[in-house]
């Protein structure tokens, strides 16, 4: 025989159970404040990762460590604000979205987000093709100076100086710049990325310092 | 030409300390970074039931309760549905119809005169009977159990054989005398002789101070036998009923009446000459 109260009794279970849900997600919700106040701040990216894909407050917190560096990347190799916004918060709806398909297999948690950025980057030149000027082919203006120092120059003229010659090397060796002064990886992380060796990556920062101090010794005269 | 030029370890690190240091200027708005949280926040308030049920830790508490809140539908409705159309007594049956003792006596299949002392009957009360009535818990002594029917012992509308004289009152207040209060007593009217009608009176007598009461009666004439319902009869108070026989032949009768609900007879014969 049917309980014949069995319907307001399951509704009373119901409600009991929501509320009592409720007040363990609030428990929960609160430990985990108090658990992410004391050690998010010490936790590799790594593991915030892992913490990121259950929880907003952690990914939140990774945002706001690779946010100014993934902009910077964008802006390094654009020079354009408005373009370095856009591709920006287009790489962090990424980030959001394949998070939980992200795997720590003991590379950096940088090496996975440069690779979004830069492949959003290669997108991006894709479709722009006629907006990205190279400037590699445009030649120095004067004669380079002999016994050039760099150091003798003023800091302040020098890092101007060196900030648009960098738009004069090759792409591949802007690139690997992008990448070396934004995501603090190391060589053989950056190799990976670049789908190069790790010996390739020396020779290239090798030879683009070069290149660098050669043209900022043709304007040395200027200086 | 630059080639002579060797690029020292102090030159190398300078070079990148200056371009990290201009490249540190180039910091994103704060507008952006609001922008990137609210896109992120949008989708994130989008709900998805899989991600509710799987990525919850309360996952399992979740599933159990929906467990429970489907078990719980599918039983109730696969036990409602079929229970529908049973009527069930107390909510569906009609009310049961009050008795009505007509002021006016009714015509019995035999042709039975009216009482001898007519007493003027009052409009009757129609007394308001509740469904269940409950026989008295406290059996009186003295009295057998017999087989009780509540409905039965209510005063029915099809009992129009019946004269009653008497006054109705509503037994509300005692809806269960104790039936020894019934006192039983047949007369004779008329005297008999064969081939006339001759009839007898049966008198019932309530004897409590308080109650009134309803008896049911078996009637047995020779081997004819009929059941009357004498409905109210009020405390202290008297009624009765007159049956008309023929007798077609010479001999001794027996009228016995039996009170139902008490198990007690009376007899009386009847002397046809």
């Amino acid at each position: 025989m049917y309980y014949p109260y069995m319907g307001i009794t399951l509704i009373g279970i119901e409600v009991f159970y929501c509320k009592a849900m409720a007040l363990l997600d609030v428990l929960y919700k609160g430990l985990l404040f108090f658990a992410n106040d004391n050690s998010s701040n010490q936790l590799s990216d790594n593991q915030l990762a892992e913490l990121a894909k259950t929880d907003s407050q952690h990914f939140e917190e990774l945002f706001d460590r690779y946010f100014p560096r993934v902009y910077q990347f964008f802006y390094f190799r654009l020079r354009h604000t408005q373009n370095a916004e856009d591709l920006t918060s287009e790489v962090f709806i990424k980030i959001y979205e394949k998070i939980e398909l992200y795997k720590d297999t003991g590379a950096p948690f940088g090496a996975w987000v440069f690779s979004i950025a830069r492949n959003t980057f290669i997108d991006f030149t894709r479709k722009n093709k006629e907006k990205i000027e190279s400037l590699e082919e445009i030649p120095p203006s004067a004669e380079p100076s002999t016994n050039f120092d760099l150091t003798k120059i003023n800091h302040k003229i020098c890092m101007e100086k060196l900030w648009s010659a960098m738009r004069l090397l090759p792409q591949k060796q802007q690139e690997l710049w992008a990448l070396k002064l934004t995501s603090d990886l190391p060589h053989k992380e950056i190799a990976n990325i670049l789908g190069t060796t790790e010996n390739n990556v020396n020779v290239m920062v090798n030879r683009s310092l070069k290149e660098l101090k050669k043209r900022l010794s043709y304007l040395s005269k200027d200086i | 030409m630059t080639n002579q030029d060797p690029l020292s370890s102090d030159e190398k690190e300078y070079m990148e300390v200056l371009l990290r240091k201009k490249l540190q200027t180039y910091t994103p708005p704060n507008r952006l970074r609001r922008k990137i949280l609210k896109n992120i926040r949008k989708s994130e308030d989008t709900f998805s039931f899989l991600d509710l049920i799987v990525h919850s830790p309360l996952h399992v508490s979740i599933t159990t309760l929906l467990i429970i809140v489907v078990t719980g539908t599918t039983g109730y409705y696969a036990y409602k549905i079929p229970s529908i159309p049973v009527k069930k007594p107390p909510v569906n049956s009609p009310p049961p119809i009050p008795p009505t003792p007509s002021p006016v006596p009714t015509p019995t299949p035999t042709p039975i005169p009216p009482p001898p002392d007519p007493t003027p009957i009052p409009p009757p009360v129609i007394p308001q009977i509740p469904k269940e009535v409950e026989p008295s818990p406290i059996p009186t002594p003295d009295v057998p159990p017999v087989k009780r029917q509540t409905k039965e012992d209510q005063p029915q509308a099809h009992d129009i054989q019946e004269e009653v004289s008497g006054d109705s009152k509503s037994y509300m207040k005692d809806m269960m005398p104790s039936r020894s209060d019934i006192t039983l007593s047949i007369e004779r009217i008329s005297d008999f002789k064969a081939g006339t009608e001759g009839s007898v009176t049966i008198m019932a007598k309530n004897t409590s101070k308080t109650r009134s009461d309803t008896i049911k009666l078996q009637v047995t004439f020779e081997e004819r036998s009929q059941i009357l319902t004498l409905p109210s009869i009020p405390a202290e108070a008297e009624a009765s009923r007159t049956l008309t026989y023929t007798y077609t032949r010479p001999g001794t009768y027996t009228v016995s009446v039996t009170q139902l609900e008490t198990n007690i007879r009376i007899q009386e014969r009847i002397e046809v000459k």
